[in-house]
């Protein structure tokens, strides 16, 4: 067979990818950069609370001045609020992972 | 060369996270991307799967794209690369799915029936043949490649892939031969 024979019959195997290939693929990647986004930020305030918990001292900030008001905090407020905000974003972190496991086994 | 240019530019937008630049990419390249991942894995829906993952790891790493090396022969390359990784997850797979044939453009009845069969004898020889003669015959013929940028592609050696090559011409036209029996005039 002669090299433009086989150039000729070779260039009638091209196939086509399933219709809404492009669209899918694209719809993925978007969701999975979203995905991404979102776990950094929730990475990035765990780590910030987790910080303020250990290296915070406790009563450092024992009232807030507003302009008509003044709230007086207990000393242990600032060390709740950050457990708070780690234990949460944490959790978030967990539910984000399983659902990007989820989503690459599916 | 002004490909080529076009092409590093559209990696750069992609590397910035542009996923309409992404979008260009995977329509230009999906169709010869899907035939080369249907030599290896020889069934349609696990070569769009192994598509996908090697579209996302062009997504991710459109970073490190060196740009004095060809994207096609970059990309290539992962999905060769992704699909004999899948290859080797799932050797269970039994080869015997017949790939589905679409003609695209407006043909008049029997010529478009003669286009049809002589595609869908191709197609089925380069389904029994062994995968790294069909691999190579398109990515020789299909994708217009060099032997050169084979090797960077597939890692034989330069005479490995004319000797392959050699082989495969040969096979392809006996094939076509058993496939079509008496018909092999009229349809070659």
């Amino acid at each position: 067979m002669t090299e433009e024979k086989t150039r000729e019959l070779i260039s009638r195997s091209l196939l086509k990818t399933s219709e809404g290939f492009a669209d899918r693929l694209v719809e993925k990647v978007e969701t999975q950069k979203a995905g991404r986004k979102k776990t950094n930020v929730l990475f990035l305030l765990s780590c910030i609370g987790c910080f303020m918990l250990l290296f915070l001292p406790v009563a450092l900030i024992k009232s807030v001045n507003f302009s008509h008001i003044q709230l007086t905090l207990p000393p242990i407020t600032i060390k709740v609020l950050c457990s708070l905000i780690v234990f949460i974003t944490i959790n978030r972190l967990i539910f984000l992972r399983k659902k990007i496991l989820q989503e690459r086994f599916n | 060369m002004r490909d080529r240019d076009t092409d590093a530019q559209v990696l750069k937008r992609i590397g910035e996270g542009d996923t309409s630049a992404f979008r260009i990419v995977v329509e230009k390249y999906k169709d010869t991307s899907f035939s080369l991942a249907c030599s290896i894995l020889k069934n349609p829906e696990d070569a769009e799967d192994a598509l996908q993952e090697a579209f996302i790891k062009v997504y991710r790493n459109a970073r490190q794209f060196r740009v004095d090396s060809l994207f096609s022969t970059w990309l290539y390359r992962i999905v060769v690369n992704t699909c004999l990784n899948a290859k080797e997850k799932n050797k269970s797979y039994v080869q015997e799915e017949v790939l589905k044939s679409k003609e695209s453009g407006l043909k008049s009845g029997l010529d478009a029936l003669i286009e049809e069969e002589r595609r869908v004898y191709v197609l089925r020889a380069l389904e029994i043949m062994k995968r790294d003669e069909s691999l190579l015959l398109r990515l020789y013929y299909l994708c217009d490649l060099k032997v050169v940028e084979i090797v960077e592609i597939t890692g034989f050696s330069e005479s490995n892939i004319k000797v392959i090559l050699h082989r495969a011409r040969k096979n392809l036209s006996q094939l076509l031969e058993k496939l079509t029996g008496n018909d092999k005039r009229s349809l070659l």
